[in-house]
């Protein structure tokens, strides 16, 4: 009892300094899908609508990609007691994380692991509570965290039901189920192929518990899971809700859409050879998710693409995973060996099929419910090894680097590399913007930026919304709204060609690729606001002189 | 010159296959399961490295398997190690390590316009796993999953085109739990130790290298795996091997459909 009570004690603190410790300040900066849903959520608390006039959407149109409703739900009431801050909306996401630690710790020690290897639990609870896969995004205001907190809980109740299926377990089961799919884009696809599994093993069982339903609870049962299931399918998984699928479906891909298409040659039914050659590609960039580099080098996607990062796992993880892999239908561990064996391997194999469909190789976030079979794997490789003292030890040592890595790839070189792609400078460039913006008739500012040349094109006017605060209910009202306009007040959000501007009277935002330094004289330059890497970023120019 | 190249690659293609096949059960399905493979369907090499990969594929599967020769594993390894070393003497491959080491600088250098950045750390953090980082993708670029069933390494085909060395199937044969017909216990534990050597003495030459070396490489491994999924086809039921030869077949026509923008000149 008392080394429960430590083991819990050192978990919490592990999990509060993984998750919550600065906050605010690592990783640096929301990026534009943070401030986006802070704002969003900070107008349904005004509001009770979204930031289009909507009144309490189940979809948010948000920059046109549909955000899900779940985290933008979770953070007002974490706006209402803290403001419009960047804690309250970096918050929902951190406590999903911690709480898919405590799920994920009673699913191992109430229905993985057998009782005589209840301590695995224990193992098991702790490699993910230091796992960089699901720390790293989980600072970062992410709705994938939802999907997979919801998708475990799932898991944890159907768990639940075959060990003791009782009706109010198996609505534990269809709303844990309906929020996942809510929560996030990969989980509707992976928690209904799931469900399939579950059904097709536990199909005895389900039989069982209908037949000593009572019929009319039963009937009931069925109308209402069946209206929720269409709800679900219209409101979640179909129609505009189906926007974001279709932007980053596999067809949107690069390779496939730009260089493979193209040079299709014109024989047999077009559909067709899409088809197969689309299948070829899937098939490419799922065994992608099983190469080895994923979980050692460049998984994680905290580096620039092509340079020696990180995996989702820490390097002498992999050893662990893949002894545990290879070995896990020998495995005596779980209470049910057979059972639990397919589970998770489904699991793990799903995981990476919705990932796979979208259109980036290799995506840590897309496949994030990975991480729960892959941290089992691990426990089982760890609990296959001779327990001798030295290698205990070699064992800490090395898990020892693996977090100094990891924290140097985090705190140091992830936030000046990614700098770019976090948007960086918005926040500083906007933050000087408002307080200079009642000096001049309009503010005009420039979304296209970067390093290299005018590639990115954020959604600034977030940053200008959300550090401003501004008014929700003059926004979603004001009329240029309904013609697709950003502007509000005197901020307008467009292209800058400075050769043919009329500056008079104007303040302007934007890149030196927008904004030519060799034209402007230096002591119109106001503010000047560089990525981490130092280069110049965004610079605010007085357009008076 | 284009057809008269065809047409030796055929037949190199057809003796050493059917030459193999009296090693299996069945021997007409695994010569049209070998003749067939993607990668000698497709994929154009110079006739001598062909040649020398299949040898060097077949030699790996025949030494191991303990049909030709008799004796401990690393025994068998000799002539194998010897044809490898040859291999490697005739096609003089690149080595890297200049590449490597202005790699690790221009990263270095990137990382170095932080503030905070740390020489003595970065050295202690990053070169040593950026070095294996290297040398890792550089393997992977020749020899994973992907390269066997999905996408061939680079220089094999059209960069982009989808399409292994093997069939993407063949991995589910790969997986299959019930071992070769012609193997004991014994034969397969000295098949994995054999395998496990060949890899250990292989890789880390490879792991730095470029070029035709590693090409070579690459395809006598994926043709020795070519053989091991031979051998596993007899354990199928009949009807089933029948549908996946037909399979194989329509998968090949398929490709030959779309291909021919891809292929590489010769």
């Amino acid at each position: 009892m008392k080394k429960s009570l430590l083991l819990s004690l050192a978990l919490i603190l592990v999990v509060f300094f993984t998750r919550f410790a600065w906050l605010t300040q690592y990783p640096p900066h929301l990026t534009q899908d943070e401030v986006a849903v802070g704002y969003n959520a900070y107008t349904i608390l005004k509001t009770g609508r979204d930031e289009w006039g909507e009144k309490l959407p189940l979809q948010f149109r948000s920059v046109g990609d549909y955000k899900q409703p779940i985290l933008i739900y979770s953070t007002v009431p974490f706006i209402a007691l803290l403001g419009l801050t960047e804690l309250a909306v970096r918050l929902p996401s951190a406590i999903f994380s911690a709480l898919t630690v405590l799920v994920f710790f009673f699913l191992a020690k109430d229905y993985l692991f057998s009782s005589r290897h209840r301590r695995l639990a224990w193992v098991a609870t702790f490699l993910l509570a230091i796992s960089p896969w699901h720390i790293f995004y989980s600072r970062s205001g992410h709705d994938g965290y939802i999907g997979l907190f919801f998708s475990l809980l799932h898991l944890y109740f159907l768990f639940r039901f075959r060990s003791a299926p009782k009706p109010v377990t198996l609505w534990g089961i269809i709303l844990s189920g309906f929020l996942a799919i809510a929560s996030y884009h990969s989980t509707k696809l992976f928690i209904p192929l799931l469900d399939l599994i579950f059904i097709f093993l536990l199909r005895r069982q389900i039989l069982e518990f209908i037949r000593r339903t009572n019929k009319f609870k039963l009937t009931v049962s069925i109308i209402l899971i069946a209206l929720l299931a269409a709800f679900t399918l219209s409101t979640f998984v179909f129609g505009i809700s189906a926007t974001r699928a279709k932007m980053t479906f596999l067809i949107q891909d690069f390779d496939y859409a730009r260089v493979l298409l193209p040079q299709l040659p014109h024989f047999g039914p077009e559909a067709l050879r899409r088809l197969g050659l689309l299948l070829s590609f899937w098939f490419k960039r799922y065994l992608e998710y099983l190469l080895p580099s994923f979980y050692l080098f460049d998984g994680l996607g905290i580096i620039m693409a092509r340079q020696p990062g990180l995996g989702v796992i820490y390097p002498i993880e992999f050893l662990f995973f893949v002894i545990g892999f290879f070995t896990l239908f020998r495995t005596k561990v779980f209470r049910d060996n057979r059972f639990t064996t397919i589970v998770l391997l489904a699991w793990f194999l799903l995981s990476f099929l919705p990932a796979s469909l979208a259109n980036n190789s290799k995506h840590a976030m897309r496949s994030l419910p990975a991480v729960i079979p892959l941290i089992i794997f691990i426990t089982i490789g760890l609990h296959k090894l001779p327990k001798r003292p030295i290698l205990v030890a070699l064992i800490v040592l090395a898990y020892l680097w693996g977090i100094i890595r990891f924290a140097d790839y985090y705190l140091v070189h992830y936030p000046v590399q990614l700098s770019e792609h976090r948007q960086y400078p918005w926040k500083q460039a906007a933050q000087f913007a408002i307080q200079h913006a009642d000096n001049y008739d309009q503010v005009v500012v420039d979304p296209r930026f970067g390093t290299e040349g005018p590639y990115t094109v954020g959604v600034p006017h977030y940053y200008f919304l959300f550090y401003s605060r501004f008014n929700p209910a003059t926004y979603n009202t004001d009329p240029r709204r309904s013609q697709n306009s950003s502007d509000f007040a005197n901020f307008t959000f467009r292209h800058v060609n400075w050769q043919v501007e009329d500056h008079q009277g104007k303040l302007y935002v934007g890149s030196p690729w927008s904004l030519p330094l060799k034209d402007i004289p230096d002591s119109q330059v106001k503010f000047r606001a560089n990525f981490q890497n130092r280069v110049l970023g965004l610079i605010v120019v007085d357009g008076n002189y | 010159m284009t057809w008269s190249y065809y047409l030796l690659q055929g037949l190199l293609i057809v003796i050493v296959t059917f030459s193999l096949t009296r090693f299996f059960k069945w021997p007409l399905v695994s010569f049209l399961y070998l003749s067939l493979l993607p990668m000698l369907v497709f994929y154009r090499f110079d006739l001598p490295l062909l040649a020398l990969a299949l040898l060097l594929g077949s030699a790996l599967y025949l030494l191991l398997k303990g049909s030709v020769l008799q004796g401990s594993v690393l025994l068998r390894m000799v002539p194998l190690a010897a044809l490898v070393l040859l291999a490697f003497y005739w096609y003089r491959p690149t080595l890297d390590m200049q590449k490597i080491a202005d790699y690790l600088q221009a990263v270095n250098q990137q990382r170095g316009e932080h503030l905070n950045y740390l020489p003595q750390l970065g050295r202690l953090l990053h070169n040593k796993t950026d070095l294996i980082y290297f040398l890792y993708t550089n393997l992977e670029s020749y020899f994973s999953p992907v390269t066997l069933f999905a996408h061939a390494p680079y220089g094999f085909l059209y960069a982009y085109y989808p399409l292994g060395l093997l069939f993407p199937w063949d991995f589910l044969l790969l997986l299959k739990r019930r071992d070769l017909n012609v193997s004991a216990a014994s034969d397969k534990r000295s098949l994995l130790t054999g395998l496990s050597a060949f890899f250990i003495l292989l890789f880390p030459l490879t792991l730095p290298l470029r070029g035709e070396f590693n090409r070579l490489i690459t395809l006598a491994l994926s043709f020795f795996i070519a053989l091991y999924i031979a051998g596993r086809l007899s354990t199928l039921p009949k009807k089933f091997l029948a549908a996946l030869l037909l399979l194989n077949l329509g998968f090949l026509i398929w490709h030959y459909q779309l291909l021919p923008v891809y292929l590489l000149p010769l």
